[in-house]
């Protein structure tokens, strides 16, 4: 009698036990860095902190290798300038194409492909415009509108032919620049998941200035809630979006602008005219790939609204959320039942959209 | 009772203090007052609990572009002045919220505010 009792009581203890050494187990490891001109966290969960702290650390530096690949910013002579496949594409556009790196490929193929399919809307070879109105500089102005006629002539995917047999890119006139800003932060974050996805991570969350890409849950076990900024009020946010093995990357006009005479110049650039996008405040793109989150929510904030709910919905498991430029939130019906709006941030939102 | 039955009562008392330790340990972990950590090129140069018994109080951070002056109010905190070119850390204004950060880009300083926030991360 007493013996099965004895015997259940030390199952008991060790399950105590292990259930008091195994609990706290999980930890976080997290670490910050400035990349790409953002800020860059990474979060993750696991057991063993050294094998975290060198997953995230890897990661880091798969997006700074990335990161250099596509900056079209640094001078000419420098050791940065020369890492650069995007600026040996330019130097030599008109010229002859140029042997780049497999990642380059593969990023200029997407930004291409995509490029197509939202009839320019999103384009990788804007250079020669954006360098004109120079939003990262001190003192940006609005061009003169001859100008910007002049440099749109040197503008367009059209010009990027990318040979996947050969590895090499060509951009086919000269003066024509390639400008991977509004997609080389999402190749380097989908990257970075790779690498943490690889070394056997299953709970993480890299937010690369507000790109967002999880792997599984978070801490509770729960899809990871991730707000959505409100584009006119600092720190507030219009809502909540659960993304769980996937990412959320959001395009807004409030990021780098200034004003002039009431109206807003932001960095965001129609690419087919050359001046900033004004139907919407910000586009929120939710799907599986960051690269393809960063692309879609660029050409979604330039496209008319209905334009890109169409884009959005033609693509298979792509979720879009709009803050339009009347104060209207809209979205695709795929995200009802994952959204949660917040009834005071002050826009109209029809739940039956 | 028997000595086993004595025994098994213990072990269950010993087990439901030890489950309610652990999960108690993760709650206050959670539920704790709120901290604004200070960072300078990713680095963490100062921590200050923000509560409402925290005094009004500035200090000046070293940042990479130069000095950012950051003031501190009760449970809020801000970048009161900067000498990087956009201010935009300036204009930002206060924070007070955990998840909250401002991030001065030129120089490189990032002021968070860690605790339980109620979303795990902002895209924006």
């Amino acid at each position: 009698m007493t013996g099965w009792k004895a015997l259940l009581a030390c199952l008991l203890l060790v399950a105590v036990m292990v259930y008091a050494w195994k609990h706290p187990s999980e930890v976080e490891y997290s670490s910050q860095q400035f990349l790409m001109d953002t800020f860059v966290t990474v979060k993750v969960y696991g057991s063993d902190r050294g094998h975290l702290q060198q997953s995230v650390n890897e990661a880091f530096g798969e997006m700074r290798r990335i990161a250099e690949l596509a900056d079209h910013f640094p001078q000419a002579g420098t050791a940065a300038y020369r890492a650069s496949d995007v600026c040996a594409i330019n130097e030599k556009a008109g010229i002859r194409p140029v042997r780049v790196h497999s990642d380059t490929i593969t990023m200029l193929t997407l930004a291409r492909q995509y490029a197509e399919l939202s009839h320019g809307a999103f384009d990788p070879a804007i250079g020669a415009v954006t360098d004109l109105w120079n939003f990262s500089g001190d003192n940006p102005v609005i061009p003169v509108s001859e100008s910007i006629r002049q440099r749109l002539k040197l503008s367009g995917f059209r010009y990027l032919t990318v040979n996947r047999d050969n590895s090499t890119v060509y951009v086919r006139k000269k003066g024509v620049k390639l400008d991977l800003g509004a997609s080389a932060k999402g190749y380097a974050t989908e990257k970075a998941y790779q690498i943490l996805k690889r070394s056997g991570i299953d709970k993480a969350l890299i937010d690369a200035g507000g790109n967002i890409r999880t792997i599984g849950t978070n801490r509770e076990g729960k899809p990871w809630k991730i707000g959505i900024k409100d584009p006119r009020r600092e720190g507030g946010l219009i809502g909540t979006v659960s993304v769980e093995n996937g990412s959320a990357v959001t395009s807004g006009d409030y990021y780098r602008f200034f004003e002039r005479d009431g109206s807003r110049y932001h960095h965001i650039l129609d690419p087919r005219t050359g001046y900033p996008g004004n139907h919407t405040m910000s586009a929120t793109v939710v799907t599986q790939d960051s690269a393809l989150a960063d692309i879609l929510s660029t050409a979604c904030f330039v496209l008319p609204p209905s334009e890109a709910l169409a884009l959005a919905t033609g693509l298979k498991e792509v979720d879009l959320l709009l803050i339009t430029s009347d104060k209207k939130i809209i979205h695709t019906p795929t995200l009802t039942g994952r959204i949660e709006i917040n009834p005071n941030s002050g826009y109209r939102y029809d739940q039956g959209r | 009772m028997t000595r086993g039955d004595k025994l098994l009562v213990l072990l269950i008392m010993v087990s439901a203090i030890m489950s309610a330790y652990v999960l108690l340990c993760n709650r206050s972990n959670k539920d704790s007052s709120h901290q604004a950590v200070i960072s300078v090129e990713g680095l963490v140069v100062r921590t200050i609990t923000l509560s409402r018994e925290t005094p009004r109080q500035d200090f000046v951070i070293n940042g990479k572009v130069g000095k950012t002056d950051i003031e501190v109010q009760g449970r809020r905190i801000r970048v009161r002045d900067a000498h990087c070119n956009n201010r935009i850390c300036v204009r930002q204004g206060w924070i007070d919220k955990p998840g909250e950060s401002v991030i001065c880009m030129p120089g490189q300083v990032v002021i968070s505010i860690e605790g339980a926030a109620p979303v795990d991360a902002v895209t924006r």
